[in-house]
């Protein structure tokens, strides 16, 4: 079975930011809602790199374990998505998650939180596939007309990757193979250190 | 006379009281399993795409897609 992962290659990625315009304009996503970000690390420094972070469509999603409404349901293919219906705008997801995916338009006063608003991975929510509700609600469903998330479709280097795990790991590891090694502007070294 | 009746009254209440007391103190505590909230199920609609998601079909779709975009050409 296939697990639709999303993975960005900091060595390719130019912070053009085409990904987080494709995903607001194809989502036609609310002012101050930021479904995909791109994050730039040593900014100014050299070596600086940059990645494109939004959902990672967990396998085992935090923010579903602590929804107190449990509105997340994860599909066949490993995307998790939620019930804007059910959601109560708590902000439990927000703090349960590692990368600061869910959102929340503003739209009362003294900081009222809305719905959670989050990547869907394209392919929208509970509602009739490509209906006016569910593109209101959660955005387009691609995935329901066999495309893949538009920010990955459109990444101009091809930094962002988004399908099958399987796959996207494979084309990763044969750039890397290529490469001769992966960056450690992220990962294990950046972590914890060269010596751990 | 009116406070003697009274107390007469409160008098014949209170073994009532009491043996209310004791029956409900005496009670077996059952162990009963109250589930307000059953967590981790998912309690929104059911999405119409979930029964296109997973088909053979549709995966071979995707990953087509996928090696036909987001590969290097």
């Amino acid at each position: 079975m296939a697990r639709m992962k999303f993975l960005c290659d900091a060595e390719r990625c130019i912070e053009c930011n085409s990904c987080v315009t494709a995903c607001k304009n194809e989502n036609e996503v609310p002012w101050g809602v930021n479904r995909r970000r791109v994050v730039t690390l040593q900014d100014g420094e050299p070596g600086e790199k940059s990645i494109s972070v939004a959902c990672m469509h967990c396998t085992d999603a935090p923010c579903a374990a602590v929804c107190p409404v449990d509105c997340f349901y994860t599909t066949e293919e490993g995307v998790v998505l939620h019930d804007k219906d059910q959601c109560i705008g708590c902000g439990y997801c927000f703090y349960a998650c590692p990368f600061g995916a869910p959102q929340y338009p503003q739209q009362e006063a003294f900081g009222v939180r809305g719905k959670m608003d989050k990547c869907t991975f394209c392919s929208g929510g509970p509602e009739e596939d490509n209906s006016l509700a569910e593109h209101e609600k959660y955005g387009s469903n691609r995935l329901a007309e066999g495309k893949l998330p538009l920010c990955a479709e459109m990444c101009s280097t091809k930094a962002l990757l988004a399908g099958d795990g399987d796959i996207v790991a494979d084309i990763y590891r044969q750039r890397t193979l290529r490469r001769g090694g992966r960056p450690q502007t992220w990962g294990w070294d950046k972590a914890y250190g060269s010596d751990v | 006379m009116m406070a003697t009746k009274m107390l007469k009254q409160r008098i014949g209440v209170l073994p009532v009281v009491i043996l209310g007391t004791l029956l409900m103190s005496g009670c077996i505590e059952q162990e009963i399993e109250q589930n307000l909230h059953e967590p981790g199920e998912y309690k929104g609609k059911t999405d119409p795409f979930l029964k296109m998601s997973g088909t053979q079909e549709f995966t071979d779709k995707l990953e087509q897609r996928l090696q036909q975009i987001q590969t290097d050409r």
